[in-house]
């Protein structure tokens, strides 16, 4: 297949409403062994994400007689993807809207799923033991996502990690971080709603700033004389910079607050102050500051998740797996793919279309290597694109498309904030979730 | 299979090494090239960190930064005067950070890039 084939058939596929039943019509397989006690599979995927269930869906599309098992701690899905929307009080975005049921997905597409908790991983016995049953496999797909390092801000003090976690939710893994931030704004009187970000990389790099436009967009909206801080260790946002400095500067002028070169240094939750540091361009220096908040949302540095440490799954110093270019394999283990937030070798955008195109890749080369046939990286690239929301009816885009040479080329266009682009992203979200989800 | 010898006279010392590089703080490192070497330098941050790998970069900083001090100066003699102030020496800690995480040897996680 060529390789701009591989970004067409997962964008359109997203994208595209899906009425027909291509897809949608149940599978009944000799592999079909929906939540019985299974013990041998021949792909395992660790993490019911955006990354492992579109894993599943392309494995079966390929391969329906392909025996594909998804190993998932969580009872139901909640998107990342438009949540800051929801957050916002966006119309038409709800929790309903943003959350779905795994079981669609399975019947649609015929895979087993195991609703448990991975507790051990052994790639030598090729297998994976959860809370109720040991699973063997051939080849394993860790599609787990994120972890937060709390230790980078914090060091050992537990006791403020856990306290910063419950009490300025970071909102980057799905699920009751949001709901609690959703409480924190719909219950916000007045003052200082901060959001602080980490110099290192973290998932979904437009999120904070996305988030910072959507709390503003509901102060706004509702009358509350509130001001959202962004404390920014970067010189610009470190996604579609142009734009949000735009949103911020004439949209949110009177609402939020941009502070670049900033850096989150501690909190003090009684006193319900910040303290960082801001590089003073007149002295050439850092000097300290201490704001004060009402609300906050403190978001550490991120690492993979901890299932690739409990596989023994070799990463790079920040915390994110090694591959062998310019396949999804890991180095430390060939039948062992990563695919999603937790890698670490490519400059691919921590997304879900980026997680929903690599899986495509990896299906392919699996579904080819279990053939004994060779697959074509470099004319198989992922392609990406990710929606920021920046008022109730206006958002804007960036698309990437990669070119592998000696290393990964990327090219990149970004939209004007525009009705169309908001229009474009509702299209593009009913689309990868009607996809995965076999809607 | 590594032995004791190997492990005790090599391994051990070189991760020792780089672990004392962890002084300084990384992101402080890229605005002070940003404000303070870019303009003289003529490229941008993540275009000088590629330059070497961490431990040639390590070597770079012994003693108080000498040889990169003679490769900077041979690339623009005006930072003479920067070089070799109290500032720099102030900033050396975070600039040798920032370096060694984003040297050619090492990969980051990516962010979205125009």
């Amino acid at each position: 297949m060529l390789r701009r084939d591989f970004f067409k058939v997962s964008v359109a596929s997203a994208t595209l409403l899906q009425t027909s039943s291509l897809f949608a019509a149940k599978q009944e397989t000799t592999t079909n062994k929906i939540n019985k006690n299974i013990t041998k599979t021949t792909i395992a995927i660790c993490g019911g994400g955006f990354a492992g269930l579109s894993a599943a869906k392309f494995l079966k599309d390929l391969n329906p007689d392909l025996d594909v098992t998804v190993i998932e701690k969580k009872l139901n899905f909640m998107s990342c993807p438009f949540s800051n929307g929801w957050l916002g009080g966006v119309e038409g975005v709800s929790y309903e809207s943003l959350s779905f049921d795994y079981n669609s997905a399975v019947n649609a597409y015929g895979y087993n799923f195991i609703n448990e908790t991975i507790i051990d991983i052994n790639r030598e016995s090729k297998t994976i033991s959860t809370n109720k049953q040991v699973i063997n496999y051939d080849y394993m797909i860790m599609a787990c996502g994120i972890d937060y390092n709390y230790k980078k801000l914090f060091k050992k003090d537990l006791k403020k990690a856990q306290e910063a976690l419950l009490k300025a939710p970071p909102g980057l893994q799905p699920g009751s971080e949001h709901l609690a931030l959703n409480r924190m704004i719909k219950n916000f009187k007045g003052g200082n709603f901060v959001l602080t970000i980490p110099h290192e990389a973290y998932r979904c790099p437009p999120a904070p700033y996305e988030r910072a436009c959507m709390i503003a967009n509901y102060f706004r909206k509702n009358n509350i004389k509130g001001k959202v801080i962004i404390v920014d260790p970067r010189i610009k946002p470190g996604a579609k910079p142009k734009q949000f400095v735009k949103a911020f500067e004439e949209i949110y002028p009177d609402i939020i607050e941009y502070r670049k070169l900033t850096n989150f240094k501690d909190v003090d939750f009684e006193k319900k102050t910040i303290t960082v540091e801001f590089f003073d361009k007149e002295a050439m220096d850092y000097k300290q500051e201490n704001i004060s908040f009402e609300e906050t949302s403190i978001i550490p540095p991120n690492k993979a998740n901890n299932l690739v440490k409990l596989a023994n799954i070799e990463t790079y110093t920040q915390g994110w797996v090694k591959l062998r270019q310019p396949t999804f394999r890991t180095v430390s283990d060939e039948d062992v793919y990563v695919i999603g937030d937790a890698q670490g070798e490519y400059p691919y955008p921590k997304s879900a279309q980026m997680a929903n195109s690599c899986a495509y890749i990896v299906a392919a080369e699996l579904t080819a290597r279990l053939k004994g046939e060779e697959f074509d990286y470099k004319n198989n690239m992922p392609g990406n694109v990710c929606y920021s929301m920046i008022t109730d009816d206006k958002s804007v885009s960036i698309t990437h498309s990669y070119k592998l040479t000696n290393k990964v080329n990327v090219s990149s266009v970004t939209s004007d904030i525009d009705k169309i682009t908001a229009d474009a992203s509702k299209i593009w979200y009913k689309g990868i979730t009607s996809d995965i989800f076999g809607l | 299979m590594l032995n004791n010898t190997l492990i005790k006279k090599i391994i051990l010392p070189s991760l020792f090494a780089v672990s004392l590089y962890a002084t300084g703080e990384a992101h402080k490192g890229q605005t002070f090239y940003y404000y303070l070497l870019k303009s003289k330098l003529g490229y941008d941050g993540s275009a000088f960190a590629k330059q070497h790998t961490d431990k040639q970069w390590i070597h770079l900083f012994q003693n108080n930064s000498k040889d990169l001090k003679i490769k900077l100066l041979k690339e623009n003699t005006n930072l003479k005067s920067l070089l070799y102030s109290k500032k720099f020496d102030e900033i050396s800690p975070h600039l040798e950070a920032f370096v060694i995480e984003y040297a050619s040897n090492k990969k980051n996680a990516p962010v979205c890039i125009e």
